[in-house]
């Protein structure tokens, strides 16, 4: 590839710290924070370096305070009670609200207050798409109109990989490690899976935790990572209400793998699957 | 990576697929299901009663008498409502079960109340089983009906699609529940990108 100068353009390596970029390089920057692996791709990562910068520090900002594993933090100290909510900062306080907005939503099936053995508040399940959604807006905000965000396997795109192309994402085959159960397309969508590929359970139904064993899998999508990481959270734990319960929340659709093989789609799923 | 030949379709079964065609479950099994459909509205499949009693999970009609003739695609007409077992009780079988007529009839099933509101659904039945089952009452909002009605249940790919091949840059994957399947993936696609990129 030769640059308009004619000059030959380095290659961009996809993980670790390449050479600066040259105009029109992808460039693709991996981190982990927040327990899991945060990417960040720009289609032009030219001169987006102090973005980069920015958007992984705004994710250990959100770390510091949202940690449980750390019991100084802001989020730690108000789910001992140490700190009041309205006391809080706000970022604290729109987490909660909107953790709350679903638990109503979800009829409790999405719940920060008693899903943990200690019953400590945990927004955990919501934080991490609302993060994401910030660290898009700081992209917008600053002139980056192509790129996506991958906050370990919770993923916002906006814009295109490639001029004229939308962004394509596998959706991970519950039963295959190497491989894809669907593909999802966009230019402006967040897509967030919840799943048990290991029957490992990670969420506790509130309700019917013995009926979590029915699904393998499910997707979200929709305009906000925050929304559709939650939701993804709330109809897994919904066994074969998933689908139905997904489809009732407007702008947002699903994809719900069950262990019997099906996998069932929102009606206005089918418009962002790549068939 | 892996890659499913053809011959290698389908998933290890746990039991031998049922040969009985979609949508249709054998009379003797109404009773059973009716007080499972009458539990909660989901949107699984028809099982056997079975099936239902011993509340296996392992496989399904659906599925297709051999794994040869699965459409990985097709979409099935019955997105309905249906089965499970879990807020009611067998103890009070829907006396229409007793004695199917011949001609369809349409059966309600009692209203139950869910975590999430108030389910009640119908089946249709004719001469040989279940025709149809239809949400009569449902917990979520107005547009849920109209839209539950057109979801689509297609089986799950068995060949999955590669993710390289089919040119997929980013991996959507419930990672912190297991080993990272998602992420492994999406770094392997990153080396292989940036590999593809090297020699330019």
């Amino acid at each position: 590839m030769m640059s308009e100068f004619g000059i030959p353009t380095r290659a961009t390596g996809a993980v670790g710290a390449p050479p600066d970029p040259m105009p029109g390089d992808r460039v693709v920057r991996v981190e982990h924070i927040m327990g899991t692996a945060i990417r960040i791709e720009l289609a032009d990562g030219y001169g987006r370096e102090e973005l980069i910068s920015d958007v992984f520090a705004w994710f250990r900002e959100v770390d510091a305070r949202f940690s449980l594993f750390r019991p100084d933090s802001e989020m730690s100290r108000v789910a001992r009670g140490e700190l009041r909510e309205s006391d809080a900062h706000p970022d604290i306080r729109e987490v909660i609200d909107d953790c709350e907005a679903v638990w109503v939503k979800s009829g409790g099936a999405f719940d920060i207050r008693n899903h943990r053995p200690d019953g400590l508040l945990d927004p955990t399940g919501l934080v991490k798409g609302w993060s994401v959604d910030r660290a898009g807006s700081m992209m917008l905000a600053s002139g980056a109109a192509d790129w996506s965000l991958n906050a370990g396997g919770d993923i916002l795109v906006r814009g295109s990989p490639r001029t004229g192309d939308a962004w394509r994402i596998g959706i991970q085959h519950p039963r295959q490690r190497d491989a894809v159960a669907a593909v999802v397309i966009g230019t402006d969508l967040a897509v967030a899976t919840s799943g048990n590929y290991e029957r490992g359970e990670h969420i506790v139904d509130p309700y019917r935790a013995a009926l979590s064993d029915d699904l393998l899998s499910v997707t979200v999508v929709g305009p906000r990572l925050a929304l559709a990481d939650a939701y993804a959270t709330a109809a897994f734990s919904m066994a074969g209400q998933a689908a139905a319960w997904i489809a009732s929340q407007p702008d947002y659709e699903g994809i719900v793998i069950t262990a019997s093989d099906r996998v069932i789609l929102t009606e206005g799923m089918e418009a962002y699957l790549d068939r | 990576m892996s890659n499913a030949s053809p011959s290698d379709r389908r998933l290890p079964r746990q039991r031998q697929p049922d040969p009985r065609p979609p949508g249709r479950v054998p009379r003797r099994g109404l009773a059973a299901l009716l007080i499972t459909l009458s539990g909660a509205a989901l949107l699984l499949s028809f099982r056997t009663p079975s099936e239902l009693l011993a509340g296996a999970s392992a496989d399904s009609f659906m599925s297709g008498p051999t794994s040869a003739d699965i459409d990985p695609a097709r979409s099935v007409s019955t997105a309905a409502p249906a089965a499970t077992a879990a807020s009611s009780g067998p103890t009070e079988p829907p006396t229409a079960a007793a004695e199917p007529p011949p001609a369809p009839q349409v059966i309600a099933g009692k209203a139950v109340r869910t975590p999430f509101g108030l389910v009640q659904v119908s089946l249709t039945i004719d001469g040989s089983g279940i025709a149809d089952v239809k949400a009569m009452q449902l917990p979520f909002d107005r547009s849920y009906s109209a839209r539950i009605s057109r979801v689509v249940e297609p089986i799950l790919r068995d060949e999955a699609l590669q993710a390289q091949s089919a040119d997929i840059g980013l991996i959507s994957g419930a990672t912190y529940t297991s080993t990272g399947y998602a992420m492994s993936l999406q770094s392997a696609i990153d080396q292989a990108q940036s590999s593809l990129k090297a020699p330019a």
